[in-house]
């Protein structure tokens, strides 16, 4: 679809001036020195070990400036406070060599690899290697559910807690298979490398997509490198939508290679579409321009095609038993190339949605049968969920603020980078349909989603391949020296660019998704020796929670009731006394921890100082007593129970 | 012949690998590595390369995504039946990249031999 620039010829300048042809004898006498030894190519030379030197300096500079950060001292910008300024420069040497690369040597394939692997190595490996800790709370919930079935060997779909997840638990499934074969005790020992694993086999997905798309290797390896500058949306943790956005990317993939369209549909066909009809003639001159008689070709036989019907529907499978939002991602822009003419078979995205609905209806029955009702509310309240995409930054602190501005900043730019894109390959005379409905379907989720204030981040995470697809296609140079040199700076630039807003979006709120060790300790003590039934009340759900034996307890969290129940402000002992003393619970606890109140400082989603508050109320009461303390985090318990529980 | 056969080697080396590395007496980051590595590539391998004959990296992409696809059936399936027995679940995908690799040794043209 996309066709590569013609490149110039060179026969031109290769060929000698005729001035030279005539004189060749005596130029050939006044311009001899003698032979070099042969075999030493130096300009050779230089090309091929570069990029060889550039990698080893990069990671050497970074590996030693970042060895010694100290992640206890993380301010309001998160990671980013702490990396010092050679690190910093590493990376921007690091990206800058990549488009140089890209632009000039884009044969040089494995280094190009090589540079875009270390980039992701090191963006996302780091953390995980100075915090020593899984980053990011929901991990923990997920290595929780991992470790339910590991204890349990089945499912329980009906269950009162994260009741999602075994409607949808083929992530997990694979997860406790993955850590009972390989000796792992828990996934706790494997998950902190998720995000590495994941960027890079969406990568290799990415590739595979785009050389779908073209054969100009400096479009598909810029598009990649895109991609990793501004996906920051952070779904790459060990989590089911990590495994299944890879495998969306591989059905999407497989689709564009296979089986797009390679001639555009007749008029007289285009009559018989009724909603067309009438739009016939410039319909068939958009979708004539967008079939590119110079797209790579991707010819397959009869049984081939079988047979990558076969794939995409076992892989399909799997996506439809993981996770809610991902197959209708997929089937809606299966469904969208189908309607747009941009794809053959017409019964797999029939297939497709048959195996999605018939998920719904037996497997996670009954999670729906719970659900429908506020679905069909999401589906009434639909601006709301636009709305409360975007925080009300003023309860926010000042660093927040700004993170929350280059987050903004950074998904505009991508957008409207990649609409010039788009518009100057349509200067170009080309209309990229399939490419657009890919962008454009992911949208369609803001109509359905529980997914509240996350929705809009899934949207520009499933559009994400595309928009980067686009850029890489604004920059694209030709092959005339100046003018790649000229987008080479410009690129190297922009990407520059987008790192910044990357690193404030994806590092910015690592100050409480960082866990310290002392605060891991005292989920380790709570969660091993809390007795089935207990109630754990959380100041917020943000610290190492529910990662051992979670189906035993009853959570409550306080950043969520304090808006609810003001008395659990204004008579804090009572309240929690009350709720602590209920019969039905066999014991229950208090725990407030460092991250729990950095959040609470960061966002301001309570008011400021709540949580110490309470804090320093209970340790002032003489009703609590205090069972677990480091200098992290304080677990209480009722002072009757703890003492009647003391031998 | 050398290239007809090397694959289905690597196959079959890296699934009796796996097969011994699950027994235990590895450290444990080496059996992660061998078994991890195992799952990853090889079941989907076994049978694209027996299917289809796509480049190189289309190949390896798909194999992953064979791959992980049939590694979540097998945990699914022991999942809802209520079997769960994750060794079992190993031996069956080492069994079936092990036929998977005897199959294109045995479909490939006799007189490649």
């Amino acid at each position: 679809m996309i066709r590569e620039m013609d490149r110039p010829t060179t026969a031109k300048s290769k060929a000698p001036p005729p001035s030279v042809t005539a004189h060749r004898g005596i130029r050939h006498l006044v311009q001899y020195r003698p032979k070099l030894p042969q075999g030493i190519d130096f300009t050779n030379l230089i090309r091929k070990t570069w990029p060889l030197v550039i990698l080893s300096a990069v990671l050497v500079t970074y590996v030693v400036s970042v060895w010694g950060a100290d992640v206890n001292h993380m301010t309001d910008f998160g990671f980013l406070s702490v990396l010092p300024p050679a690190a910093y420069a590493a990376l921007a040497v690091l990206i800058i060599s990549a488009c140089i690369l890209i632009f000039h040597q884009p044969e040089d394939s494995l280094f190009i690899f090589a540079f875009i692997f270390t980039l992701v190595l090191l963006v996302h490996g780091a953390p995980n290697v100075l915090y020593g800790t899984l980053r990011y709370s929901w991990s923990w919930k997920h290595v929780g559910m991992v470790d339910y079935i590991q204890d349990y060997g089945s499912i329980n779909p009906a269950i009162a807690y994260l009741g999602v997840y075994h409607n949808w638990p083929g992530f997990f499934a694979f997860g406790a298979f993955l850590t009972e074969i390989t000796g792992a005790q828990s996934a706790l020992n494997f998950a902190g490398w998720a995000p590495v694993f994941f960027n890079l086999i969406d990568i290799a997905a990415l590739l595979f997509i785009y050389s779908s798309l073209t054969t100009d290797r400096r479009v598909i390896w810029f598009a990649a490198l895109i991609f990793c500058l501004t996906n920051w949306v952070g779904q790459d943790y060990f989590s089911p939508q990590a495994m299944n956005y890879f495998f969306h990317l591989i059905i999407i993939g497989m689709i564009l290679k296979w089986f797009t369209v390679t001639s555009p549909p007749t008029l007289t066909v285009l009559h018989r579409i009724p909603i067309v009809r009438r739009f016939a003639v410039p319909i068939l001159r958009l979708l004539s321009r967008a079939i590119d008689s110079d797209a790579p070709v991707n010819a397959s036989t009869s049984t081939e095609r079988i047979i990558y019907q076969g794939i995409i529907v076992a892989v399909f499978g799997v996506i439809v038993v993981s996770h809610q939002i991902t197959p209708f991602m997929t089937i809606i822009t299966v469904f969208g190339l189908l309607l747009a003419r941009q794809i053959k078979p017409r019964l797999l995205p029939f297939i497709l949605l048959f195996m999605f609905v018939a998920w719904l209806m037996t497997g996670a029955r009954t999670y729906m049968q719970i659900q429908v009702s506020s679905m069909l509310r999401d589906l009434v309240q639909f601006g709301d969920h636009l709305t409360s995409t975007l925080h009300d930054t003023t309860t926010f602190s000042p660093g927040q603020v700004i993170v929350s501005a280059m987050v903004r900043g950074e998904t505009l730019a991508v957008v409207l980078l990649a609409v010039a894109g788009a518009f100057r390959r349509y200067r170009n005379r080309n209309i990229d349909v399939p490419i657009i409905i890919c962008v454009i379907a992911p949208f369609s989720a803001l109509l359905a989603s529980s997914y509240g204030g996350e929705i809009l981040f899934r949207v520009y995470f499933f559009a994400l391949p595309f928009l980067a697809l686009f850029i890489a296609l604004l920059i694209r140079p030709t092959f005339r020296l100046p003018q790649r040199w000229l987008m080479t700076v410009f690129a190297a630039v922009m990407s520059c660019m987008l790192f910044i807003g990357f690193l404030f979006a994806y590092y910015g709120k690592d100050q409480w998704n960082y866990f310290t060790p002392n605060e891991v300790a005292a989920s380790d003590y709570l969660f091993n020796n809390a007795p089935p039934g207990t109630l754990v009340i959380e100041g917020s759900r943000n610290y190492p929670s529910e990662y051992r034996n979670y189906s035993r307890f009853t959570y409550l969290m306080l950043s969520r009731e304090i808006p609810l129940d003001a008395k659990l402000v204004t008579d804090t002992t009572a309240t929690l006394a009350r709720w602590m003393s209920e019969s039905k619970y066999s014991a229950a606890f208090v725990i407030i921890s460092r991250s729990q109140i950095l959040e609470e400082h960061g966002l301001g989603e309570i008011p400021i100082g709540t949580l110490e508050n309470i804090k320093q109320t209970l340790l002032d009461s003489p009703l609590f007593r205090v069972v677990y303390r480091n200098d992290d985090v304080i677990i209480f318990r009722l002072a009757d129970k703890y003492d009647a529980a003391q031998p | 012949m050398r290239q007809r056969i090397t694959w289905p080697i690597i196959i079959i080396v890296s699934a009796l690998s796996a097969g011994l590395a699950s027994l235990g007496f590895l450290p444990t980051i080496l059996q992660f590595l061998i078994i991890g590595g195992f799952i990853l590539v090889i079941p989907g391998m076994a049978y694209i390369r027996l299917m289809l004959s796509t480049p190189s990296l289309t190949r390896f992409i798909l194999s992953v995504a064979l791959s992980l696809s049939l590694s979540t059936f097998v945990s699914m399936f022991m999942v809802l039946t209520h079997t769960w027995y994750p060794l079992g679940g190993l031996y069956f995908l080492i069994a079936i990249s092990i036929a998977g690799a005897a199959l294109q040794i045995i479909l490939s043209p006799r007189n490649q031999w």
